[in-house]
């Protein structure tokens, strides 16, 4: 899965603000907050398709002192809002 | 009413997470602006706001706005979008927030850039040659309207 063509991420502040734009502005109108770390995920997303697994992977490489389990969760939450928003494609 | 619930919901986010963001509608801030294309974001105002601002304010039925504030007077602010040939008069209560940042192109952007600003000035200075070629524009469509 990824995030759909179309978005745009701002830093703003400590937050990433996010909105469609063109195309996809016609069918997802309003915008994204996102911290740090879902800052983090929404970009390895953008990168290509990708599992929930390979984002924990890389996370858990690009992290230390991070539980796992914890990692799946968070990622596994993230990954359902934005599903459930219309922003990633399955 | 879904107009109405859109500016509480625009206002609420502003007031309470400091921020907002949005893509560009309509087609009054233009060149600077275009329809669906940029990204723009507005922040609590924490200054005086100043001339060449760009300011979000509520339009007065449910929707808000985006333009530049052309000039300061006691109690209000003249507003007029980029792209605009006419000028609003907006009160200090009727304000949401300020331009802070934008995307404009698939490039970040701040107003606070010397390229911004210098844009602003250069905008609003050449601002009575845009509007006499808009208006002969204008006169000689509706001539060519009534000639042919």
């Amino acid at each position: 899965m990824k995030i759909k063509s179309g978005f745009v991420l701002e830093k703003v502040g400590e937050e990433y603000l996010a909105v469609a734009v063109g195309e996809r502005a016609k069918e997802f109108s309003g915008f994204v907050r996102l911290n740090g770390s879902g800052a983090y995920f929404w970009n390895l997303l953008c990168e290509g398709d990708k599992t929930e697994e390979e984002i924990v992977d890389t996370a858990m490489r690009d992290f230390v002192d991070v539980d796992r389990a914890l990692v799946e969760s968070d990622v596994s939450r993230f990954v359902k809002n934005l599903i459930d928003g219309g922003i990633v494609e399955v | 009413m879904t107009e109405l619930y859109e500016l509480r919901a625009v206002e609420n986010e502003i007031r309470e997470r400091g921020s907002f963001a949005s893509v560009t509608k309509g087609a009054s801030m233009r060149p600077l602006f275009r329809m669906h294309r940029d990204m723009i974001v507005v922040s609590k105002i924490e200054r005086p706001l100043k001339k060449y601002d760009i300011i979000l304010y509520s339009g007065g039925e449910g929707e808000y706005i985006l333009h530049r504030i052309v000039g300061i007077r006691d109690g209000y602010f003249i507003v007029r979008g980029d792209n605009n040939y006419f000028k609003e008069k907006v009160t200090h209560d009727r304000i949401i927030g300020v331009l802070t940042a934008y995307n404009r192109k698939g490039k970040s952007g701040s107003p606070d850039t010397f390229a911004f600003k210098l844009y602003s000035r250069l905008w609003r200075y050449i601002y009575p040659l845009r509007y006499a070629f808009v208006k002969t524009k204008f006169i000689l469509s509706r001539i060519k309207r009534k000639l042919f």
